[in-house]
């Protein structure tokens, strides 16, 4: 007989799955933004948002009612537990692709120089990440969890670079700090995309083993 | 035989009783099987696993209650602590009765002495060990009404017969009973099992309160119970300890995948 726990959970995953692919679109489109400087794209951007915040409430109401219900323990727990802190992710996930959204806007309308930076790249390795982090969760893979976790120094190198490369241009080109700026927060939102990833890949490993590894404790060190 | 398994205690624990290589049986059937845990002073101390793994005949085994059963017989050490030293409650020459005085007992359905008063109920036990003043006696009384949160709803009916009461008030009767001659150890077998929910919370809370005087030992069927009152379990299984460790431990990540599988639903 089938758990009705595990018939709850089927759905959960699911939905956190169709959740992380409306994210992954998100970050998508709000790059492509960058890519295509076409500001009509903002607006399939806000609707991909709204979708992933009523995907989010009705997560955390599935939620709820499967720990009032049924009380999970222990794995189950842990997973329930997992579900609420990756949906919490991914719904800020797509807050921040909004943002980079409201970044390429202004930025765009500044004029949009070409600043020749890595963002694509950038943003497609954060795609993968997130890919990769809920991959590992439908599949219980503690090792592409534990490589999610790597990848995130690369995001953070990324980031690095086009901070260096727009501080340097502004001092060479003051009457371009507006453009400039918009960068280091679309870098700087796509790094905490990023960061998002890693929590949930550090989820994955919490509900798989009951090994807590955030913040550089427990085992499975990045 | 199996190395007793430790409890989860980093710090010294002072010992409310200790099971030694324990067995028990009915005629040729063995349902406890060689148990050997250690229960610190003042926990709240769960016994949970499957109908039929012994954890009621294992706390029935705590008090010397199992051997007046017709045919059941014991081997093993209970060890728990005497006036001056640790004692054997199975050691030649001990008397099951002074045992059972230390180690109180409570069980499924509430079991007030029919025909005697609320007051009686509770006197019965300090009048059998010998006290006979009245002053003493309501004094006692009182204490232990007190003590399982029933004194408020009876203190104007002490003379009415105990099995007046509602289910959940008789079963404080029962609590207060087995305080009144101030035992070490409180065995509870399935205490809740026939009350209703808002009995069922008092009772429980009762239980979080009673730990700073008497440490608990509770056989219960219902997990969320053992998780919220007890703050050590042991999981039984087929007669076996399986597994004992923080009550934090076995509902969040217990070692065992058989203890996994029973919290969770899976078997049982």
């Amino acid at each position: 007989m089938v758990r009705q726990f595990e018939v709850e959970l089927r759905e959960l995953k699911n939905r956190i799955l169709a959740m992380g692919g409306l994210v992954e679109q998100a970050i998508e489109m709000s790059t492509l933004l960058l890519g295509t400087r076409d500001q009509s794209g903002f607006g399939k951007l806000k609707a991909i948002e709204r979708k992933i915040n009523e995907e989010n409430m009705m997560i955390d109401s599935i939620c709820l009612e499967v720990l009032a219900r049924l009380s999970p323990v222990a794995a189950d727990l842990r997973l329930i537990l997992a579900i609420i802190k990756i949906n919490t992710d991914l719904e800020r996930m797509g807050d921040q692709a909004m943002n980079i959204g409201y970044n390429v806007d202004h930025y765009l309308e500044d004029g949009g120089v070409d600043l020749k930076l890595d963002l694509p790249q950038m943003a497609g390795l954060v795609k993968k990440m997130v890919r990769d982090s809920l991959d590992a969760f439908m599949k219980d893979d503690i090792g592409l969890a534990q490589r999610v976790l790597e990848s995130d120094d690369e995001v953070d190198q990324f980031k690095n670079r086009v901070f260096e490369k727009m501080v340097a241009f502004m001092r060479t080109s003051p009457d371009q700090i507006g453009p400039a700026l918009d960068m280091i927060l679309v870098a700087r939102n796509l790094e905490r995309m990023a960061d998002h990833a890693t929590n949930i890949a550090e989820d994955v490993i919490f509900a798989c083993t009951g090994e807590d590894v955030r913040h550089g404790v427990g085992k499975a060190r990045r | 035989m199996n190395e007793p398994i430790e409890n989860e205690k980093s710090t010294e624990i002072v010992l409310a009783l200790e099971t030694k290589h324990v067995n028990a049986w009915f005629g040729d059937h063995h349902v406890v099987k060689d148990i050997s845990l250690k229960v610190t002073k003042n926990d709240v101390f769960s016994l949970i696993g499957p109908s039929g793994c012994g954890k009621s005949t294992l706390i029935r085994c705590l008090n010397r209650l199992h051997e007046e059963t017709d045919g059941a017989s014991v081997s093993g050490e209970v060890i728990i602590p005497g006036a001056a030293k640790l004692e054997n409650i199975y050691a030649f020459g001990v008397d099951p009765v002074s045992i059972r005085r230390r180690v109180g007992m409570v069980f499924q359905k509430p079991n007030p002495f029919p025909g005697l008063s609320i007051f009686d109920n509770v006197a019965a036990g300090l009048r059998l060990a010998g006290v006979i003043r009245r002053t003493v006696l309501e004094e006692i009384v009182e204490t232990s009404l007190v003590q399982a949160a029933l004194w408020l709803e009876v203190k104007d009916k002490l003379k009415k017969p105990g099995t007046s009461l509602s289910g959940g008030q008789q079963q404080r009767l029962c609590i207060a009973r087995a305080l009144a001659v101030k035992p070490q150890i409180l065995l509870m077998d399935e205490p809740t099992s026939a009350l209703d929910p808002v009995s069922t919370a008092r009772i429980e809370e009762l239980v979080m309160k009673l730990r700073t005087d008497v440490t608990v030992l509770i056989v219960t069927h219902n997990m969320q119970q053992a998780a919220r009152i007890s703050n050590q379990t042991a999981f039984l299984l087929t007669g076996e300890l399986v597994e004992v460790g923080t009550t934090k431990a076995i509902f969040t990540k217990p070692k065992d995948a058989r203890t996994e599988q029973y919290i969770t639903g899976r078997f049982g």
